[in-house]
C-alpha cells in the first residue's frame, strides 16, 4: 500500500500526463470535423482489418448455424426459380426491355456489429474495390439490416437499423398503405411504424415489407409484422409497434443491394 | 509569496487575451502561405518557478490551453499542446540546469540566467510545443512535409513575438 502511495506521488504526474492527453484527444476527435474525418477513415482501415480477423477466428462457432440459413435460402431460392421456370420457360430466352434488371446483390459478410447501444453501426468486409457505395441499403435473408454510411477501399460501416437516424420507407402488405419505420431504443426486435394514416385498416400480424419509394431498398422484402397498434386521441396517424423479422445479432452473411437505377432516381428527385 | 501567485494569475489573463484576441487573427503569412502562426502564450508555462510542482504545471498548461481554445474554437487542440508543454518543461530544465543547480524560488527568466540561455530555452520548448501542436493540427503523417514547414516559420514568427514581450514586460520573477 505504502508502495503504491510512493509510487503514486512520485510518477502521478506522468499518470495526470496520460490521462489529459486522452480526454483531449477525445475532444479534438469529437469536435474538430477536420481531424475527425481523418480519425474515423483511418482507425476504419485499421479497425477493419483486425476485425476481420477476429471474425475468421470467431464464425466457426456459429458455422452450423450459418449453413443452415443459407441452405434453408438456397431452398426458398430454387422454389422459386423453379415458379418462374414452369412460367416463363428457361431464364435465357426472354430479352424484353422491361424486365431489365434493376438490382444486384453483393454478398458480404459482417465482421463487426452492435445492437446494445443506442446508435448502432455495422461493419462489412467488402469495400470501393467491390462495388460498395456510400448509400446503399443492406439486407439480410429475411430482413432488412440498415444503409452504407462509410466506405474504404476494403471494408464498409453501415448504420444499422437499429440507429436513431435509420428511416425506412415501408409498406403495408395487405393493403399498401406506407409508413416510415424507425427504430426507438431498447428491445433490438422491436420498431415503431409511424405515417399511416388512420384510414388505415390494420390487423395484428398484417406483414410489413419495404415500400421500394427509396432508392436503397427493392419493393416487397420482409422486415415484420405488426405486433401492435394504436390510435391517439386527436392524432391522425397511427402508432404502430413492429416485431422485426430479422434478428440483427444473428447477421453474419448479408446482401448489399445497388441499385443500378438509383442515381437516376435520385436525380430526378434532386437529393445528393 | 502571494503577490507573485497574484502577477502569475495576471499573466495568464493578459496571455490568454494577447493570444485569443490579438495573435489568432494576425495574419502574417496572407493568404497564400498560411503556415504562420504566432503563440505567445506559452511564455506562462515557461515563466512558471522552477520549483513548481509537476501535477500543478501539467493542471495549469491544461487550463491554459483549454481557454486559448475557446477563441480558437478547437476544443482539445492547444489543451492537449500545453499539457504536452508543461509535462516536458522539468526535463528541458533540467538539461539545462546551471552548475550548481537552481536556487529555490528561481525563476527561469532572462534576468537570472542571461539572454543566451534564456533564448536556448525558450527555442528548445517552443520548438517542441509547435511540433507537438502542428502533429495533432494536420494530424496525417502523410503531411509530414506541411507539418514540419508550418513548424518551422511559426518558430520564427514567435520566437521574435515572445522576444518583444520581454522586453517590454522583463518580468523579474
Amino acid at each position: 500500500m505504502q508502495n503504491i502511495l510512493f509510487f503514486l506521488y512520485r510518477y502521478g504526474y506522468v499518470l495526470l500526463f496520460v490521462l489529459l492527453q486522452l480526454f483531449c484527444f477525445s475532444l479534438i476527435i469529437r469536435f474538430n470535423p477536420h481531424q475527425n474525418t481523418i480519425f474515423i477513415r483511418s482507425s476504419g482501415m485499421v479497425s477493419g482489418w483486425i476485425l476481420e480477423k477476429y471474425d475468421n477466428v470467431t464464425q466457426f462457432l456459429n458455422l452450423s448455424e450459418v449453413a443452415q440459413n443459407l441452405s434453408r435460402d438456397n431452398a426458398a431460392l430454387r422454389t422459386q426459380a423453379l415458379t418462374f421456370q414452369e412460367v416463363y420457360g428457361p431464364a435465357s430466352t426472354h430479352i424484353d426491355s422491361n424486365l431489365t434488371q434493376q438490382y444486384t446483390l453483393i454478398s458480404a459478410r459482417v465482421i463487426n456489429n452492435s445492437i446494445a447501444s443506442a446508435d448502432n453501426y455495422f461493419t462489412l468486409n467488402v469495400g470501393q474495390g467491390d462495388g460498395i457505395e456510400k448509400g446503399m441499403g443492406v439486407i439480410q435473408t429475411n430482413g432488412v439490416m440498415g444503409v452504407i454510411t462509410d466506405v474504404s477501399h476494403r471494408y464498409s460501416r453501415g448504420i444499422s437499423l437499429l440507429h436513431r437516424d435509420a428511416k425506412i420507407s415501408v409498406a403495408i402488405q395487405r393493403n399498401h398503405f406506407f409508413g416510415t419505420l424507425s427504430w426507438m431504443g431498447g428491445d433490438p426486435k422491436m420498431a415503431r411504424l409511424s405515417d399511416v394514416p388512420k384510414h388505415a385498416d390494420l390487423l395484428v400480424g398484417d406483414l410489413i415489407v419495404t415500400s421500394g419509394f427509396s432508392a436503397l431498398f427493392p419493393k416487397g422484402i420482409t422486415v415484420g409484422k405488426i405486433a401492435s397498434f394504436d390510435l391517439k386521441q386527436g392524432s391522425n396517424f397511427y402508432t404502430i409497434d413492429v416485431e422485426l423479422s430479422n434478428d440483427l445479432s444473428q447477421a453474419h452473411y448479408v446482401y448489399v443491394v445497388k441499385n443500378l437505377f438509383g442515381k437516376e432516381q435520385l436525380d430526378l428527385e434532386g437529393s445528393k | 509569496m502571494e503577490g507573485q501567485i497574484v502577477r502569475i494569475s495576471l499573466r495568464f489573463i493578459l496571455l490568454v487575451l494577447l493570444q485569443g484576441l490579438i495573435f489568432h487573427r494576425l495574419n502574417l503569412g496572407g493568404t497564400h502561405f498560411n503556415y504562420i502562426h504566432v503563440f505567445i502564450h506559452p511564455i506562462f508555462l515557461l515563466l512558471l518557478p522552477v520549483q513548481t510542482g509537476r501535477m500543478l504545471q501539467i493542471f495549469l498548461g491544461f487550463l491554459l490551453g483549454i481557454s486559448i481554445d475557446i477563441f480558437y474554437d478547437s476544443p482539445g487542440l492547444h489543451a492537449s499542446t500545453c499539457v504536452f508543454t508543461a509535462f516536458i518543461r522539468p526535463i528541458i530544465l533540467s538539461s539545462l540546469e546551471p552548475r550548481g543547480g537552481y536556487k529555490i524560488n528561481s525563476v527561469p527568466s532572462m534576468n537570472q540566467f542571461g539572454v543566451n540561455w534564456f533564448a536556448r530555452y525558450v527555442a528548445l520548448i517552443l520548438l517542441l510545443h509547435l511540433l507537438w501542436y502542428f502533429s495533432i493540427e494536420v494530424f496525417e503523417i502523410a503531411n509530414i512535409l506541411q507539418i514540419i514547414l508550418k513548424t518551422i516559420s511559426s518558430f520564427i514568427a514567435s520566437f521574435v513575438f515572445i522576444g518583444i514581450y520581454m522586453v517590454i514586460f522583463n518580468p523579474k520573477n
